[in-house]
């Protein structure tokens, strides 16, 4: 089982699935099957949001734009995951 | 005589036989080819050829795999029905040896051969030994593959002390797995700061501290002279050029890559440290393209030849690579590359080509927040962002669109810069 599939093969399912904008929330453990993203990998704009992201996590960005999905992993300056 | 009647229908096209492409590495920049070039062409015959035993995996993920922080698992990218679903033939273990390009040929080490019709080159580089003595000692790692990065992890868990040569963007993984690892460290740089060509003495000193918080110790105007080992051939200890000795049971060293060239210099494809693309990513050769790290591309926002080394970027210039292949001139490579190190507990972020350009500003703004760009022709070409990395997209901007920033660059670091605070035809764009 591939978990890494990119949105486009199918799975996990699309971030245009967020009814609001994402948050994230600190991880310390990667929850098994999670998709895990390199900061670098993400746009420039989901970049920023991720920089920039509010004290409650939530991220000023566009839910149908960004390629995150729900429950994927970021590894920035700590873990963190998409809800 | 019989006479003979001939129909033609005008409708009648030839059919086009379908193309053989070939892709020699499965890295970000093959395997993002590999991807559009099936999209773009259903009915091509598409072959990638690695010598590595898996396919494709995410290179910017093994460091946390080392630290112990991340499994296996979620690394993988690919698995092999991934190429069986869209019918690319993956060739694993094979190492090309050599290109024909007159034959339309590439041949592997077991002799066998691939017909193109069009090849790609995606083969990166394979990290730079040290050229000292004793540095094949056993625990002297390099950091590239997976397979360096498994080996790394089952070492530095049994390790003491370490070592750390090379004071770049992968010199700092080195150090951040041993310090994750809680083994106690000592960073040798030449100079007195980490990655002096793209930072100042104030910018490196924010990384030194926070090597120090992880118990790595940075030790500058030093290096490597040569390896002390034991009986068996296993490493025990640094010597740097003035004599000092660090017991390590366990070296890391980046101090820089190899292009993987070798399989072009028999041949009449243009290359110098790396292979010549122009924007589209062609070689000198019609039927040749290249793409990922082993490109020294012409970069139209530089104006010049450049090399990246970038995961993002790689993986652009795999997707501008094969619509060019299928048809030459679609899309030309205008990128601003960037990568970032999140073993900290600020952000860091470097764009374009920091250690470049005629010029610089710079500015620190707290122990952890400082800001450097540098300046060529007056336009932006790079630059390094500490702790705050919200003005990244208007430094990119501006980098993007050749933005003349002459006269402003005090204003270009002011802590909460706006691209409205530029005056004259800077504002404007
Ligand atoms: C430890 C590490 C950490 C990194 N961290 C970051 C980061 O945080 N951010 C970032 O942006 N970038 C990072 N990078 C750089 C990034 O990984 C590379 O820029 C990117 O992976 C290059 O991709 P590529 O496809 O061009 O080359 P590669 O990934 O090197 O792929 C080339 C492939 O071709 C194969 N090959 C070579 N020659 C032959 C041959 N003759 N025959 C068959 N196969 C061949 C190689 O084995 C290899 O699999 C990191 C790199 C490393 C090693």
């Amino acid at each position: 089982m591939c978990y890494h599939m990119s949105s486009k093969d199918g799975r996990p399912a699309p971030a245009t699935e967020f009814k609001a904008s994402p948050a994230v929330v600190p991880i310390t453990d990667v929850p098994p099957g999670a998709r895990v993203r390199h900061f670098d990998e993400l746009s420039d704009r989901t970049q920023h949001a991720l920089a920039t992201a509010a004290p409650s996590g939530r991220l000023d960005i566009d839910p149908a734009t960004t390629r995150l999905s729900r429950g994927d992993v970021v590894v920035f300056t700590e873990y963190v995951r998409i809800q | 005589m019989r006479e003979i009647a001939i129909h033609i229908n005008p409708e009648y096209k030839p059919r086009v036989m379908s193309q053989s492409y070939v892709i020699v590495g499965d890295g970000i920049a093959g395997a993002s080819a590999a991807e559009t070039l099936r999209e773009e062409e259903p009915d091509a015959d598409i072959t990638i050829i690695t010598d590595e035993g898996e396919p494709l995996y995410n290179r910017i993920l093994i460091k946390e795999f080392a630290k112990g922080k991340l499994p296996a698992a979620p690394i993988s990218i690919h698995e092999e029905s991934w190429y069986d679903d869209r019918d690319i033939d993956l060739v694993l273990n094979t190492l090309v040896t050599n290109i024909d390009p007159e034959g339309h040929t590439v041949t592997a080490h077991d002799g066998t051969e691939y017909e193109y019709d069009k090849l790609l080159l995606a083969i990166g580089g394979t990290p730079t030994q040290l050229p000292v003595e004793n540095s094949d000692a056993e625990g002297i790692h390099h950091f590239w593959t997976f397979q360096d990065a498994r080996d790394i992890k089952e070492h530095i868990e049994q390790a003491d002390n370490s070592v750390v040569i090379g004071a770049g963007l992968l010199g700092i993984d080195l150090a951040a797995i041993t310090a994750a690892q809680d083994v106690e460290g000592k960073y040798l740089m030449r100079g007195k700061a980490w990655w002096r060509y793209a930072l100042s003495q104030d910018g490196a000193e924010i990384i030194h501290n926070a090597l120090r918080e992880r118990n790595v110790e940075p030790v500058f105007d030093s290096g490597v002279d040569h390896f002390e080992m034991d009986d068996d051939g296993v490493v025990t200890a640094a010597i740097d050029p003035n004599g000092d000795r660090y017991p390590a049971d366990f070296v890391g060293i980046a101090i820089g890559l190899n292009f993987n060239t070798e399989i072009v210099e028999g041949t009449d494809i243009e290359c110098d440290t790396g292979i010549h693309v122009d924007e589209y990513m062609r070689t000198n050769h019609d039927d040749i393209f290249a793409a990922g790290d082993i490109t020294e591309f012409h970069d139209v926002i530089l104006g010049e030849r450049a090399q990246n080394g970038a995961w993002g970027s790689a993986k652009e210039q795999g997707t501008i690579a094969a619509k060019n292949m299928v048809d030459y001139g679609s899309e030309e490579f205008r990128w601003v590359s960037s990568y970032s190190i999140t073993h900290f507990d600020f952000p860091f972020l470097s764009f374009g080509h920091p250690t470049l350009g005629d010029d610089s500003v710079e500015a620190k703004y707290s122990d952890t927040e400082w800001r450097r760009l540098a300046i060529k022709d007056g336009k932006i070409v790079g630059g390094v962002l500490i702790g705050d990395l919200s003005p990244q997209t208007k430094y990119k901007k501006l980098m993007r669109e050749q933005v003349d920033v002459s006269g402003q660059l005090d204003t270009l670091v002011k802590q909460d810069f706006q691209l409205e605070d530029l005056e004259g035809a800077a504002a404007e764009q």
